[in-house]
């Protein structure tokens, strides 16, 4: 199953959403691509255990390596 | 649940930072307009809870977001005393006899202490020579 994750640009630097792929890249495949105003990550190959809260927590994580990266 | 939040009543930094403080207890994404004026704040409860919870969740987000707002507002306004008291601080940390010591007439370009002069111009040829006997 194919989930895509639109971080605005204005909030979400990439810098904090490479973190967090790099935290979460042994439960999924990631890709991320970058927009004008967005940095888009498309995941796929979601570990199974993990697959109901898994884009919710690495949207979480993501807040939190934005807040770090302040 | 989405709250729509004025950026110019919450700056980003009090919004990121009254997030911050919930990620323990909720799911939290956060999204602009396209002119960036409003922010959207997804708010998602961990596990299932009821929609009265939710709304208390939300009551109790939007408290600490006005708290980081205010405490947000404060730091921007005290940021130059804070700078000065530190400042000032650390000058008096200094030895008397450094700060007496201390000429302000000097010319940075004579370079008593040869702070620009690169290494090897000052050990380069020393270190050279001595292998050289050796």
């Amino acid at each position: 199953m194919r989930k895509n994750v639109r971080f605005n640009c204005g909030i979400y630097n990439k810098k904090a959403v490479q973190k967090s792929v790099l935290a979460f890249a042994h439960l999924a495949k990631f890709i991320v691509k970058d927009s004008k105003d967005y940095i888009e990550v498309k995941i796929s190959n979601i570990d199974n255990e993990v697959e109901d809260v898994f884009i919710d927590e690495f949207k979480n994580y993501a807040l939190g390596a934005v807040k770090k990266c302040l | 649940m989405d709250i729509k939040l004025n950026s110019k009543i919450y700056p980003l930094e009090a919004i990121l930072n009254a997030a911050y403080s919930f990620i323990d207890r909720a799911y939290i994404f956060l999204d602009s307009g396209s002119k960036g004026a409003q922010i959207k704040v997804s708010l998602k409860g961990r596990g299932k809870i009821s929609k009265k919870q939710l709304e208390g969740l939300k009551g109790e987000f939007m408290n600490e977001l006005l708290n980081c707002a205010l405490r947000y507002a404060i730091s921007r306004e005290n940021k130059k005393i804070r700078e000065y008291i530190v400042g000032r601080a650390l000058y008096s940390f200094l030895p008397a006899e450094d700060l007496a010591s201390f000429d302000n007439k000097t010319n940075y370009r004579e370079d008593p202490l040869g702070i620009a002069k690169p290494w090897e111009k000052k050990f380069g040829k020393k270190s050279n020579a001595k292998k050289r006997k050796v």
